[in-house]
């Protein structure tokens, strides 16, 4: 048997554990409980919000695989939350309201937001950083605009007038209808999601993804095969987009390209920097911040009685001070909330010492 | 052969980076103090803010106040919420003032859901009114019976108010099948009246799953039931289209007497400029529901008008009582925008709504208020439209009388072209009631 | 015939949108998102400043403006993270692009205004050319003019040159390279300022002149991201090959330009006249 750690690993094998603590097992099931309360406790629309939160949360954790390990900047993550929202209409309307499983309907999301990701990060491969990104875009744009065509060619062929109708999604034994039942699929998928993003990261391929985010070249003299495991990272990114565009898709039952824009692209990486890049925790509470800052902000302008003129003020607020915060973050604190986090426990842990011993002053 | 030298990609070349900040003092107590300080501000206003008068009645109302539509949809909002306001003042209903909360949703289907869940389980909202496009109606409407809550919508709606009637869905607006037949009939008439003959007719609409229902209706309509020819196929251009000259060039090449601009207000105004400049002396036909009349003064064109209201730019309106009430309202309290014949629409569904309530009473239960307006409702606009509106329990959405104004390239008003209205009605031969 | 001039003035407006990516790229190797933003925000403010000032001095002030929202995307921007990874570049750009985006909203209520220059049109072989259109391949040629003199016989040319290729040595050897930098992001401001002003002359100043902008950065990738003539080559290509999609099947036509770099991408990344070295192969 391994010995098993925190702090010490003599073997790679060690660090696939994710709960090897007793800390670490109580912290999860705390959490899980605590998670667990909000529809008992709330009213549905705090709880609609929450499965927005989740529902970024997977598409945010994609992302920071993506660009957060393995270093491509990814602009086009909108694109691939498209895709999943076509699976599900894919599946829903042509296929039937039979086959709207759960089951079916995740795999398919996830093998095409998979290939997907492979076809547009091959183009990527040729190029590097500030390219990556720019390849993103434009495949994200191609991908808007073949949304648009295919939104077009149902309506026209299924007459289904101006909305798209998708059947509520069925798990085998029961029927996701209310916003409570929602919560808790999501709640257990993004669970999930989150395992299994960090046993990824501590395999091989999450070594090789920090490793070539820091110095490419370096890494493929190594011997590391950078083309595989980058095609890798933006099929991982890419399949649970797609994941999360299915659920999207499928919660608000509609097929709708015009709500992934590059705003949209923008926002979640807003997320993955806000949280701090490179973790996965970060991306959770970045989804968090960023998917709940705006309600935040029109509760202050409720509170305050704001005259309905700050309306229009309010729509464009939002996009103000979202940009703002991510500028804010970028500059100042440059790992994210994670980062703030650390720091703040860093403190509580030594108080009143202010270094660890035998740490020479950081700089 | 260069010598290439491999670069670590960063920013500014080789340049040293800036020297790294001092680890932060920002520690916990800081974030602490300042949530302390927010939440300090939170409470004081709650208390400071509380109203003294009588319990009001909560009405919701959906719109785009800033987004691509706002300017087919902003100025209803404009329009109820001087009702409201001039209602309030009075009195309100009984000594009851209507609280209204407006939330933006732009265009955005899911923003829309949670904007209605808001509205309706937070807010109370006796009534959801408004709201935007049509795609961002179904999810609207879901929350809306779950809460048993009912809508009225504005401009755009759905063939759910249409007979069979859905029982919580109501409308003074349009869907766009009807309003295509209406605008069938509407020109028809007009080109009759005005000696119009051997004419054609074009259209153009951003691309949208609306297209077909609009344009395309209105082009087969005009080939099957009158003697307009239509162009062979409407015009679409995407959404975010900068350069609309090949556009422009497609909807005027068989130089048709007359075309149709129905779109959201920048495509409109730009289609209307581009046509101008491709020196189009035909006519452009707007509906200024969907793009407000003010705008043609942008558009630097001569434009004709559809439109189901007495329009506010109209001097002649303004000698009508009612319309006179709203101009007062908007010189005393600023309209939230410019009025347009939107706002008209508005400050009729503010008289509809003082009418319902007035009847319900207070404390006004929703179910209460569905039954009085799908039992014989009737909504007597005060002359700013054609003739009074009725709601019965299989139809929400009533007749609709439309005229045609034109609008001056400079300035803001109006001028009448069809001194009557045509109306039309659910059964009418134009107007199947078959969904 | 209609081809040959709706084509030249696309390809005028894609130049000089290229050469505003290319002329903060050549010296920081940044992206500037904030360009929508910068030409959203000046030409509003020039129209309504226009209502209350003779024309020349309206322009004149957008100018200035539009310079000193360069220069503040500098500061915030690209400063403080010069030596960290480049997505952070694109990504505080993208922010103040934003941020200027919804001051717009804002103090305009994302209203349409015009833009009333004095216009006339003319007609040229049987064709009926607007002045606006003439202003703008006008604006092209001039400018294009102006920027290859600049980089290839005046010392400020050689300064950049200098901080593109090896900016620790070009300070090293006594050239101001923040100035230069700095320069560079104004003067790409000044040029989206323009194209924003020919744009709005045009079709009326709206929300949608954002989106026109991220042309240059597809125009700027084609020819090669540090190359003058290649933007110059790729506008032309692009608005030959968009303008004839457009004849066919218009809605094709906003794709297209992207279909165009992912193809120069996954060919030719370092553009059709970039330098070479600029790219890396695994």
């Amino acid at each position: 048997m391994v010995a098993v750690s925190p702090y010490l690993s003599t073997h790679y094998r060690a660090r696939l554990y994710l709960l090897n603590t007793p800390a670490w097992r109580w912290l999860v099931i705390a959490t899980l409980i605590v998670a667990a309360l909000p529809p008992l406790l709330f009213s549905v629309y705090y709880v609609s919000l929450l499965n927005l939160v989740l529902i970024a949360c997977i598409g945010a954790i994609g992302l920071n695989i993506t660009t957060g390990f393995a270093g491509q900047v990814n602009l086009g993550q909108a694109g691939f939350l498209l895709i999943g929202e076509f699976v599900a209409g894919v599946i829903s309307i042509h296929l039937g309201p039979i086959w709207a499983n759960f089951w079916i309907a995740a795999p398919a999301a996830m093998a095409a937001g998979g290939l997907i990701g492979v076809l547009v990060g091959w183009p990527a491969l040729r190029v590097r950083g500030l390219y990556v990104a720019l390849a993103t875009l434009a495949a994200f744009f191609v991908i808007q605009h073949l949304g648009l065509r295919y939104v077009e060619y149902l309506t026209r062929t299924y007459k289904t007038g101006i909305d798209i109708k998708l059947s509520t999604l069925d798990l085998l034994f029961l029927k996701v209808e209310s916003e409570r039942s929602w919560y808790f699929l999501l709640l257990i998928i993004t669970v999930l999601v989150i395992a299994a993003a960090n046993g990824l990261v501590r395999t091989k391929a999450g070594r090789a993804w920090q490793a070539l985010r820091e110095h490419e070249l370096m890494t493929q003299v190594m011997g590391v095969n950078v083309a595989q495991y980058k095609l890798i990272a933006f099929a991982v990114g890419a399949s649970l987009a797609a994941l999360a565009g299915m659920l999207f898709g499928f919660y608000h039952h509609t097929v709708n390209p015009e709500a992934f824009t590059v705003e949209a692209s923008v926002e979640y990486l807003a997320m993955i920097i806000i949280g701090g890049m490179g973790s996965i925790a970060g991306a959770v509470l970045g989804a968090i911040f960023v998917v709940l800052v705006p309600y935040g902000l029109q509760w202050l302008l409720d509170t305050f009685e704001a005259p309905a003129q700050f309306l229009v003020y309010f729509s464009a607020l939002r996009l103000g001070v979202f940009a703002f915060l991510m500028l804010i973050f970028l500059l100042l604190e440059p790992e994210g909330l994670i980062g703030l986090w650390q720091r703040v426990r860093t403190f509580f842990v030594l108080w009143p010492f202010r270094f660890r011993p035998l740490e020479a002053k950081r700089q | 052969m260069r010598h290439t030298t491999h670069r670590r990609e960063k920013l500014g070349g080789n340049l040293e980076p800036l020297p790294a900040r001092e680890q932060s003092k920002r520690s916990c107590s800081s974030v602490l103090k300042f949530a302390g300080l927010l939440a300090g501000c939170a409470i004081a206003a709650h208390v400071a803010a509380a109203p003294a008068n009588k319990e009001p009645y909560v009405i919701g109302w959906m719109t785009d106040a800033a987004g691509p539509a706002k300017d087919t949809y902003y100025a209803e909002a404009a329009g109820f919420d001087l009702f409201v306001k001039a209602l309030n003042d009075r009195g309100g209903i009984d000594g009851h003032p209507i609280k209204l909360r407006i939330e933006d949703y732009g265009i955005d289907a899911a923003k829309g859901t949670a904007a209605a869940r808001k509205l309706t389980e937070q807010d109370k909202a006796l009534a959801l009114m408004g709201l935007t496009i049509e795609g961002t109606m179904p999810g609207i409407f879901e929350v809306a019976k779950a809460s048993g809550t009912p809508v009225i919508t504005g401009h755009s709606s759905r063939l759910d108010a249409f007979p069979a009637a859905d029982p919580l869905i109501f409308t003074l607006g349009n869907v766009f099948e009807i309003q295509s037949d209406s605008f069938v009939r509407l020109i028809d008439q007009f080109f009759t009246k005005q000696n119009i003959t051997n004419a054609s007719i074009g259209c153009y609409i951003h691309e949208s799953p609306a297209a077909d229902a609009s344009c395309g209706r209105r082009l087969k309509g005009y080939g099957e039931k009158t003697k307009i020819k239509p162009a062979s196929n409407y015009v679409t251009a995407p959404l975010r289209t900068a350069d609309f000259s090949p556009y422009a060039q497609q909807l005027i090449k068989d130089n048709p007497t007359a075309v149709w601009v129905f779109t959201i207000a920048s495509h409109g105004v730009a289609m209307t400029k581009g046509v101008r400049a491709l020196d189009y002396k035909g006519k452009v036909i707007w509906s200024f529901e969907a793009i407000p009349e003010y705008l043609s003064e942008v558009a630097g064109s001569e434009v004709w008008g559809a439109s189901a209201f007495l329009s506010p730019n109209d001097p002649e309106a303004a000698k009508m009582p009612e319309m006179a009430k709203m101009l007062d309202a908007a010189k005393k309290y600023g309209p939230l925008s410019t009025l347009a014949s939107g706002s008209t629409r508005g400050w009729v569904m503010g008289l509809a709504m003082e009418k319902a309530l007035k009847q319900c009473g207070f404390p006004c239960d929703k179910g209460n208020l569905t039954q009085i307006l799908n039992n014989n409702f009737v909504i007597d606009p005060q002359g700013l439209s054609g003739g009074t509106m009725t709601w019965t329990k299989t139809d929400h959405y009533g007749c609709r009388f439309w005229t045609m104004y034109q609008a001056e390239a400079k300035g803001k008003q109006v001028k009448r072209l069809m001194p009557s209205w045509v109306k039309f009605c659910p059964g009418d031969e134009f107007y199947p009631v078959k969904k | 015939m209609r081809f040959v001039i709706d084509a030249a003035t696309l390809a005028s407006i894609n130049f000089l949108l290229g050469l505003a990516i290319v002329t903060i790229y050549k010296g920081t190797r940044i992206i500037n998102f904030a360009l929508p933003g910068v030409m959203l925000f000046t030409a509003y403010l020039t129209v309504t400043v226009s209502g209350l000032m003779p024309l020349p001095l309206a322009l004149l002030l957008g100018l200035g403006v539009a310079a000193l929202l360069g220069a503040a995307t500098f500061y915030l921007g690209i400063y403080p993270i010069l030596g960290r990874p480049t997505y952070v570049g694109i990504l505080t750009t993208v922010a103040i692009g934003f941020m200027l985006e919804s001051i717009v909203t804002i103090v305009w209520k994302a209203g349409i205004v015009n833009l009333d220059l004095p216009s006339a049109t003319f007609s040229v072989a049987g064709q009926s050319i607007r002045s606006a259109e003439a202003a703008i391949w006008a604006t092209a040629v001039i400018v294009g003019a102006a920027f290859g003199i600049l980089y290839r016989y005046t010392r400020l040319g050689l300064w950049l040159a200098a901080t593109a290729d090896n900016s620790l040595l070009a300070r090293h050897r006594g050239i101001p390279v923040l100035v230069v930098l700095l320069l560079s992001s104004m003067v790409a401001a000044a040029l989206a300022y323009a194209v924003g002003l020919l744009l709005g002359a045009r079709l009326g100043v709206t929300m949608a002149l954002g989106s026109t902008a991220l042309r240059g950065l597809v125009v700027a990738l084609v020819g090669g991201l540090d190359s003058v003539p290649g933007a110059a080559l790729a506008a032309i290509i692009l608005a030959v090959i968009e303008s004839a999609v457009v004849i066919h099947d218009p809605r094709l036509a906003t794709v297209v330009p992207y279909v165009v770099l992912l193809f120069i991408l996954v060919w030719r990344p370092w553009g059709l006249l970039g330098t070479y070295e600029e790219v890396e192969r695994i």
